[in-house]
């Protein structure tokens, strides 16, 4: 089993892309190889919901970003090496040309023809092999410091087990022919027939083993550059979920914000003007909380989080609004959806902005405090709801004692309100519009 | 007379103008031929006039053309080939007239320079399109015709003789003799231009009248009439939307007694298309057009506002609800000097929290009702604001449109019911899908 999304989660967070904002894969994708970009995205595609995994993949990244080893390969081995791979066909095994009369033809014509250069075929296998001799003796010193390095522990197993691969008596020539550029006739022959017949195995799980250093050596710098950090994996039964310092990672300015979630506070009722940033706190919780079950470094100070079994997210976006009632239907039915993942899975995190927009005040206020009731007695589950209705909040606050209450403020500045972005506790009482009003003048305008 | 005063948002909001832009209402009246019929259809779009008598002066002259429902049978490329003729030759005198025929011809033989020929085309062209004008004309009932004077005057021009000289004129084309040229020449632009100076404004004319007066046949617009009286009211029997291909038409009438339309329904139920209607109508009846209405009597208003909320503009945030503030300033302003103005405001103050929202659109709806000479409608989706309006003043109506569960689905009837909306169909959704139920887990036995 894996960690529930959906696509719509994938889309409120902008994950691989939404409308034409870079998207969270983007940023990460920094990968060298293109073997790398595809586990990135595999792994982009499928969060764990496995402590131990999680803890083993976020680890490793965190040893790299603080070991600082860079990627020691070159992007160019890996294309020739794929490339002289991915051709299996028996008929193009170079032959070594020892034995028998007939042969001594053939050899003569290969070596006019290389002497004008038309041997593409043997030039590009050549290539190939030279490429993963290069890959298999630049990961053989690298991992013999990762070895010496006694800090990297997570990764043992397949360590070991390229170790042995490498060490084993069918790669010694490989090893021995270190740095080697030009290969004969004769020595092609050799290792085309280790590299890509008898040891092909082999040579795939460690071209795998060198695309997931990739990642997370890629990963490690991305997240050393951007300030991101390691989050610490928590086991499922704890429920708790703690960020310090968290800001969206596509902001170019972003506000951090703190936020913890417990099994006595698993509720997040959350309230602001409509510019107050409510769609992009929730994005940036929605953000961590997925990231962190890749595995992968959160964009914040510091994040604690039990690991959960999936994440649902339905953020309003405003262009949606003029499909009214049927988008109001869309979102019954998403929170229906919810409403049965609730009962079938006992931890998830569920993110709700702005529930019942399409109907009227007193409807909404009546469903929103419903809703939220009953979501409060979930209590392994997480959930984030945003209203603009704030009395829904004081009449919560009489039905429930598991709900933590915060708010964005829009402070003014004169006669402009200013958006701080940064999350307070309680309710907002913003009176925004009485405010602008009285500056303004208008109701003295019209008395006049 | 005093000049119509209204704003870039209302002519927005309605759609008014744009030939270039789908639905815009000019383009439903816009079946011109000519330049000269475009620009004066523009010009009326953009000066409204704020006479009674003048309104209903133009409102008579459209209704006759709505009567005759006649295309006009002439086409932009005849009348810039008649304006090439008639500006080819200034002068009066038969002399000079027959000189330059003369030298133009020389021209073309000796030079092949086509200018006479263009000449000869504009003169066959004018004495085609006098022959049909005379044919059109002879169709008009001319006892209430607004044009009946220079119809009269040009008619007297045309014996059968000399209709049976330009059709001689028109059938020759090009291809007529330098004599007969001349002598087509002294007939066309000498003996007839008393004709032919009443024909081309006249033309221009038709040209826009017949334009307006078809559409209104084919789409069924009534008349309103205009009334100077010192109560100011509107009274429309079922307006609709220009724009709507199944449209609902709807009454109301707001007067001095109940000055102020105040309208609320769920999100689709049609609030914003009843208040277009409802504004164009208004600004249609104060350019003396036919109105999308079956009847419609009105006060003349000295300007009209809109602020008809478009939902996406939420996505521009604080600057649009700024800009929303600043607008409502300035309508008060007008209004605080005197000015009859029809006002709409749809959903104001949307971008706060429900309370804020509520203090402030009971404080300025408050406000604004104490000046009777001006006529509002206003909409909230804040029902309660109607109860406590009800209260302050009493010269509140209330109306709401509606919508109704049909099955699972929610329908709209569009047709506005008296007093304050009271659909709670999200609930009901709600309730339907059993999503509490859902929830605590209950739902679990529902037959799947």
């Amino acid at each position: 089993m894996s960690f529930i999304i959906d696509k719509q989660t994938l889309n409120d967070l902008g994950i691989f892309s939404y409308k034409k904002e870079v998207s969270v894969y983007a940023l990460y994708n920094n990968a060298r190889t293109r073997g790398g970009s595809q586990i990135l995205e595999d792994m982009f595609y499928n969060p764990l919901d496995n402590y131990e995994l999680i803890e083993r993949r976020s680890s490793l990244i965190g040893y790299f970003q603080n070991s600082g080893l860079q990627f020691p390969f070159k992007t160019a081995w890996f294309d020739a090496a794929e490339f002289y791979l991915s051709d299996t066909d028996e008929r193009t095994r170079i032959t070594a040309q020892t034995e028998g009369k007939g042969t001594e033809v053939a050899a003569l014509q290969k070596k006019l023809r290389k002497i004008i250069k038309t041997d593409t075929e043997f030039e590009q296998a050549e290539n190939g092999i030279v490429s993963l001799i290069n890959i298999i003796n630049t990961l053989d010193d690298f991992t013999q410091k990762m070895i010496a390095d006694k800090s990297v522990s997570s990764m043992t197993t397949s360590l070991h087990t390229v170790r042995e691969i490498i060490e084993s008596a069918a790669f010694s020539s490989v090893l021995q022919s270190k740095g080697i550029e030009k290969l004969t006739q004769d020595q092609a022959a050799g290792f085309d027939n280790i590299l890509r017949y008898d040891r092909h195995e082999e040579v795939r799980q460690i071209l795998d083993f060198v695309y997931h250093l990739d990642v997370y050596i890629s990963v490690a710098a991305v997240a050393k550059s951007k300030g991101f950090v390691k989050a610490e994996v928590l086991k499922p039964s704890e429920n708790v979920m703690e960020l310090k310092g968290a800001f969206h990672p596509m902001l170019k300015a972003p506000v951090a914000n703190d936020l913890t979630i417990s099994a006595e506070n698993n509720i997040v009722f959350l309230t602001g003007a409509n510019m107050a940033g409510k769609s992009t706190f929730m994005k940036t919780f929605g953000i961590s909380v997925f990231l962190a079950h890749v595995g992968f470094p959160v964009p914040a100070q510091s994040m604690r989080f039990s690991v959960r079994d999936g994440l649902f997210t339905t953020i309003n976006l405003p262009d949606n609004l003029n499909q009214g009632f049927s988008h109001f239907y869309a979102e019954v039915r998403r929170l229906k959806r919810c409403a049965q993942s609730v009962n079938r899975w006992p931890n998830l995190v569920i993110i709700f902005d702005e529930l019942f927009r399409g109907t009227n005040v007193k409807d909404a206020y009546d469903a929103t405090v419903a809703v939220t009731e009953a979501f409060a007695r979930k209590k392994s589950s997480i959930f984030m709801i945003s209203t603009h209705i704030i009395e829904a909040g004081d009449e919560l606050k009489k039905k429930c004692n598991n709900i933590e209450y915060v708010y964005l403020p829009t402070v003014m500045e004169g006669a402009v309100p200013r958006y701080t972005y940064k999350l307070e506790k309680g309710i907002t009482a913003d009176r925004l519009g009485m405010i602008i009003i009285r500056n303004e003048g208008i109701l003295d305008i019209l008395k006049k | 007379m005093k000049k119509f005063i209204t704003d870039r948002q209302t002519i927005e909001d309605l759609n008014l103008i744009g030939r270039f832009k789908k639905d815009s209402v000019i383009n439903i009246f816009d079946r011109t031929k000519t330049r000269a019929g475009r620009q004066a259809l523009e010009d009326m779009f953009r000066n409204p006039m704020t006479d009674a008598a003048q309104i209903n002066a133009r409102s008579n002259a459209f209704a006759y053309y709505k009567k005759l429902d006649l295309v006009f049978p002439f086409e932009e490329s005849q009348i810039e080939l008649i304006e090439y003729y008639i500006n080819s030759g200034a002068s009066a005198d038969a002399l000079s007239s027959a000189m330059n025929m003369f030298i133009g011809k020389c021209k073309l033989v000796l030079a092949n320079n086509k200018a006479y020929e263009k000449v000869l085309e504009g003169m066959s062209v004018l004495a085609e399109v006098m022959v049909g004008s005379s044919e059109l004309l002879k169709k008009f009932p001319l006892e209430d015709c607004p044009e009946k004077v220079d119809i009269e005057k040009f008619l007297s021009y045309m014996t059968s003789d000399v209709i049976t000289r330009l059709k001689n004129i028109a059938s020759k084309g090009i291809e007529m003799g330098l004599s007969q040229a001349i002598s087509a020449d002294k007939l066309v632009r000498i003996k007839l231009s008393d004709a032919v100076s009443v024909l081309m404004p006249l033309l221009a004319r038709l040209d826009l009248n017949m334009s307006v007066g078809t559409a209104a046949a084919e789409r069924k617009f009534g008349f309103a009439h205009a009334l100077e009286a010192a109560d100011r009211f509107v009274d429309m029997k079922g307006v609709w939307h220009p724009a709507l291909l199944k449209p609902v038409a709807n009454d109301l009438r707001i007067d001095a007694d109940k000055n102020v339309f105040f309208l609320t329904g769920v999100n689709m139920a049609g609030k914003s298309t009843f208040m277009k209607a409802v504004s164009i109508a208004y600004y249609l009846a104060q350019m003396g057009f036919p109105v999308p209405v079956e009847s419609m009597e009105f006060t003349p208003v000295d300007g009209i506002f809109t602020s008809i909320n478009v939902p996406d503009d939420i996505s521009q945030g604080y600057s649009h609800f700024y800009a929303e503030v600043l607008r409502v300033k300035g309508i008060a302003q007008k209004v605080a000097e005197g000015l009859n103005l029809f006002i709409i405001f749809d959903e104001l103050f949307k971008g706060t929290n429900v309370k804020d929202a509520y203090d402030a659109t009971l404080a300025v709806t408050d406000a604004y009702a104490t000046h009777r000479n001006c006529l509002y409608i206003i909409s909230t989706h804040i029902v309660e604001v109607g109860p406590a309006l009800a209260d302050k003043c009493g010269n509140v109506q209330f109306r709401f449109l509606s919508a109704q569960m049909d099955g699972n689905r929610l329908v709209y009837p569009y047709k506005l019911a008296e007093g304050i909306s009271a659909d709670r169909h999200g609930m009901t959704i709600i309730m339907n899908e059993r999503i509490l139920e859902t929830i605590s887990g209950e739902a679990e036995n529902d037959v799947k």
